[in-house]
Order: C-alpha cells, then sequence, then structure tokens
C-alpha cells in the first residue's frame, strides 16, 4: 500500500462533519449579514472599525473550513501520495496569518487614534422618520455581532472536538469570545457618549491586542502543524493522548523488544511509523499484520501507520 | 482570554454606571468641550465663512446665501446671536479643530479633505449638477464637441470633457450661454431646460469640532427639520 487510505471520517462522524458544514455555511451568511449592518452603521469610531474589520476577519475561518471540505476528502493518488488532508492545515495557515497582520494594522490605528488625540464624532441618523443618535443604531448593530455569534460558537465547539478539526475549533472559539468584542465596542460608543472621548481609542487598542493575540496564537500552531509537530489535542494546549495509546500497545506485544513511535498530523488525521526490534522473529509477517490493525482500531484519525522492524533505532 | 475576562467584568459595571447617569440626566450624548451648553449661556455662535458661491455669498459685515441663512435660523433657535469670522479655509479649519470656532460654512461636501479632523454633520442637502439649455436653444442628441459654459475654478470643466463637451469659463453664470452647466435648481432659476445629463453629485455638509456630539447631534437635527426651509431657499 503506497496511498493513504482516502476516506477522511469514518462512517459515524459524517453526520457531525454535515452538521459543521452546514453551521459554517450559516456563519458565512450571518457574518455577512454582520458585516453589512455594522458598515451601515460605522462611524469615526476608531474601535467601531476594529470591530467591523474583526467581523470581516472572521469570514476566513468558515470560508477556509468550507474551501477546505472539498479538498481534504480527495483521494490520494500518484501525485499526492498522502492525500489532500494538509489542505486544512494550509487553511488554518493563512487565516491565522491574516488575523495577525490585520490585528496589528488595526493596532497601529488604535494607538496613532489615541496618542493624535482623535475625538470621534457621532452624530444623527433617522430611524423609521425618527432622528436618533447615531450611537444608538451603532449598539443594536453591536447587538446583532454578539449575540447570535455566542451561539454559534457554542454549536461548533463540540463538533470540533469531534472531528478534531482545528480551523473548526479556532472558528467556534472566536465566535464563542465575541460577546467580549461586542460588549467591549459598546461599552466604547456609551464612554463617546459620555464625553469621554479617549476611552474609544483605548477600546480600540484592547480589541485589536485581541486579535493579534489571536492571530500570534493561531499561527504557531499552524506553523508547527506543517512542521510535523508530535499530534496535540484540538485545543493545542495537550499531547495528543494517540501516542501514549501506541506505547501502551506496542509495550504490551511480546515479541517486541524496544521501540520507538514518531507520528504526526494531517489536518483531520494521523500519520505515522514505529520502529521496532524484534525479541522474538518468527511469525514477523502475521505479527505485524496484527498489531497495525490493532493500532488503526485506536483511533479513527490514524490513517497510515507504518510498524517497521529494525536492528537499531533510530536517533 | 483571563485579561478580556477581567476587563468585561469593569466594563460591565462601567455600563451599569452609564446606564445610571443615563437615566438621571438628559443630556446624552455629551460634548467633551461643553459647546451646546456653552453657546446656550454665553449666547454667541462663533461661525467661520468662506467664499463658496451659491452657499456662502460674501455681502457685508454679515455672508448670504443658504448656509448663513441656515445658520441664522439654527441661531435663533438656540438664543443666539453669531459672531462671524472671514478667513481661509485652511485657518478657519484649524481653528475648529481646536475649538476655537463651534461652527464653519464654506459650501463644504462629505468629500472634504477635512473630515478626518473635524465633526461634518450628515448632508444637509443633496443635489448634483446638469447640463442645461437656453430657452429656445434647440440641442441634438447629445452635446458632444458642444461648449458648455461653467463657472471658472471649479472641478465642473473637468466632468464637461469627460462628456466630450468643450468647457468655456465665465465668472458669472449663465452669462446667455446656450448650454451651461449649474445645479439643477439653478438651471430653474436661469430658466434653463434641464438636459438630464448628470455631471457630478454633491453632498453638502457643515462642520463642527471634532467629538462634540451633543452639539453636532443639535445642529444636525435642526438642519433635518430644516429641509422645507432649505427647498424654499433654492427656490
Amino acid at each position: 500500500m503506497t496511498e493513504a487510505k482516502h476516506q477522511e471520517f469514518p462512517a459515524e462522524l459524517e453526520a457531525p462533519f454535515a452538521r459543521a458544514k452546514k453551521l459554517e455555511w450559516l456563519t458565512v451568511a450571518y457574518l455577512l449579514s454582520v458585516v453589512v449592518v455594522m458598515y451601515l452603521s460605522l462611524g469615526q469610531s476608531q474601535a467601531m472599525k476594529t470591530a467591523w474589520a474583526d467581523d470581516l476577519l472572521g469570514l476566513v475561518a468558515p470560508v477556509s473550513f468550507l474551501l477546505t471540505a472539498r479538498f481534504v476528502r480527495r483521494p490520494a493518488n500518484p501525485e499526492f501520495p498522502y492525500g489532500y488532508h494538509r489542505a486544512a492545515t494550509i487553511g488554518y495557515l493563512t487565516g491565522a496569518a491574516a488575523l495577525l497582520v490585520i490585528g496589528l494594522l488595526l493596532l497601529l490605528d488604535g494607538v496613532e487614534a489615541l496618542v493624535g488625540g482623535e475625538r470621534a464624532s457621532i452624530g444623527m441618523v433617522v430611524l423609521f422618520g425618527r432622528p436618533i443618535w447615531a450611537g444608538y443604531l451603532m449598539i443594536a448593530a453591536l447587538l446583532w455581532s454578539t449575540v447570535p455569534s455566542y451561539f454559534l460558537g457554542k454549536a461548533k465547539l463540540p463538533i470540533a472536538e469531534q472531528l478534531h478539526d482545528k480551523v473548526l475549533f479556532a472558528d467556534a472559539d472566536t465566535n464563542r469570545a465575541d460577546w467580549q468584542m461586542g460588549t467591549a465596542t459598546i461599552i466604547s460608543i456609551v464612554a463617546i457618549g459620555l464625553g469621554w472621548w479617549w476611552a474609544d481609542g483605548v477600546m480600540s487598542i484592547l480589541l485589536a491586542s485581541s486579535i493579534v493575540l489571536d492571530g500570534y496564537k493561531n499561527l504557531r500552531q499552524a506553523v508547527f502543524d506543517l512542521m510535523n509537530q508530535t499530534p496535540k489535542t484540538v485545543s493545542g494546549q495537550e499531547n495528543d493522548p494517540i501516542v501514549h495509546k501506541l506505547q501502551l500497545l506496542l509495550k504490551g506485544l511480546d515479541w517486541v523488544r524496544d521501540f520507538k513511535i514518531r507520528m504526526r498530523e494531517e489536518g483531520h488525521i494521523l500519520y505515522g511509523e514505529a520502529f521496532v526490534i524484534a525479541r522474538d522473529t518468527t511469525d514477523l509477517l502475521p505479527r505485524i499484520q496484527r498489531a497495525t490493525n490493532q493500532a488503526y482500531d485506536l483511533d479513527w484519525r490514524l490513517k497510515d501507520f507504518v510498524l517497521a522492524v529494525v536492528d537499531e533505532l533510530p536517533e | 482570554m483571563k485579561l478580556f475576562l477581567l476587563l468585561n467584568s469593569l466594563v460591565l459595571s462601567l455600563l451599569g454606571s452609564a446606564w445610571g447617569l443615563l437615566a438621571g440626566t438628559a443630556h446624552f450624548p455629551k460634548d467633551p468641550e461643553d459647546t451646546l451648553q456653552r453657546v446656550q449661556h454665553s449666547k454667541v455662535l462663533r461661525v467661520g465663512y468662506t467664499h463658496a458661491e451659491p452657499w456662502v455669498v460674501p455681502s457685508g459685515a454679515e455672508p448670504q446665501g443658504i448656509e448663513p441663512e441656515l445658520v441664522r435660523a439654527f441661531a435663533k433657535k438656540l438664543g443666539a446671536r453669531v459672531a462671524w469670522v472671514a478667513g481661509t479655509e485652511q485657518h478657519l479649519y484649524q481653528a475648529l479643530e481646536e475649538h476655537e470656532l463651534d461652527l464653519l460654512i464654506a459650501g463644504t461636501t462629505d468629500e472634504s479633505p477635512w473630515k478626518e479632523q473635524v465633526g461634518l454633520t450628515r448632508p444637509y442637502f443633496e443635489t448634483a449638477v446638469y447640463v442645461g439649455n437656453a430657452p429656445g436653444v434647440v440641442v441634438g442628441v447629445d452635446i458632444k464637441d458642444q461648449p458648455v459654459a461653467v463657472p471658472i475654478g471649479t472641478d465642473i470643466g473637468h466632468y464637461v470633457r469627460e462628456e466630450d463637451a468643450v468647457p468655456t469659463y465665465h465668472a458669472q453664470l449663465p452669462d446667455g450661454a446656450p448650454l451651461a452647466a449649474g445645479y439643477a435648481w439653478q438651471l430653474r432659476r436661469w430658466g434653463y431646460h434641464n438636459l438630464g445629463i448628470r455631471l457630478k453629485d454633491e453632498s453638502h455638509v457643515m462642520a463642527v469640532p471634532p467629538g462634540e456630539n451633543a452639539w453636532l447631534l443639535a445642529l444636525e437635527t435642526f438642519l433635518y427639520h430644516s429641509k422645507a426651509q432649505v427647498n424654499q431657499l433654492l427656490r
């Protein structure tokens, strides 16, 4: 077998995957509506501009999820013998880089606004034939950008864990935390209304900092994934338990004297090899076959596991 | 994230006190520099103006035209008198930016290069420049290669060239020209027939000091309710 098994998800995860796609389509539609509504109410407030840019950036994750969802399932072929799984990681890298760069630009804007003593002018809008202060309309737009977002994020989070999808996870996490963004922006509009013009710059700096931090965290993770870091959990905090499980499996085999495992992530799934020094070389072929099958049974994400018998373990 | 949670509890308590403040006073939004209150108490409205016909026409001690008329009506509503200051646009905008003036009129549109430095009202009047023909003048299907009278020292000539017509420059319009460019209401005033060839859109605004939101809101509300007056002034 030279080409990796091609199916991305086991049968029982097809339904969550379909649901994730549905949620991401919903997110794209929702974010587009937010971007339009916010743009229409956008005034001179720097915090509001930052929040708007953040919502626009929020499109990157769902769009890259939906785009890569079309690629990752393509079967491996002689040209791409490991399949297309890494498409997901490339999408993740692109989104994270965009987040970081735009976050930095917004941070610069915020500092400039505060240091330059820029005062946001927010005037009047006519709503249903009645003139009102535009700040109220902005607050309404911001509420639309926060409340549904929170629930979308909550719905996506468990699916991201199930599918082991880091793009979906990052997206869900951002959505879930959006209420903080929105609240901070609402505060800055209210502060402008109270005559505290500096609060706008301060808030926009805080908002931009959180975008930068998010971008940095995600970019780091994406780069690490592309550099074949040992598998990590979806939230990126811990080592994936799969490596430990494989170690236990190999330790339990009486014909194995010593071994070394090397694993990497390709998007949703895991590739890797185990170098094994055999204590007993009788019936080696069926033993290897059995051990490999046991490994595949450990986790659906393990798609290509090579067990190589060697004289000496690699460094 | 933890930082953000901390910030949020802070921010929520702030929001609470802000709403409390709101409930207690009717003054929302507020001016950081109290422009509205100052004008109401001192009864003086400091207005900078520049020559910008037909919007602002200097004449003796007080300028005439649509914008000065509106400003006078606004001052009257506030119970203040207008202290007029003539000057160059740059100096006046710099004074406005530093709160040395309360209001600036200069035939300004929403494309003003000063819009980042000061507060602009929403458009109080939207209009467009059209080409019109003098009564009795027969015009072909289009104005290609035809002379069109434009006011000297404006960008209208450029838009006339874009229509493949030839601008001729005049200090005073319509100057008896067979074809002339002007705002729709000007063409009506001159008795010209509007050919419907739209050269340029303009959204007219006034300028106030930056971030004076109660002041801005008061002016915008006044202008919003003065729409009928604007149309009457342009008749």
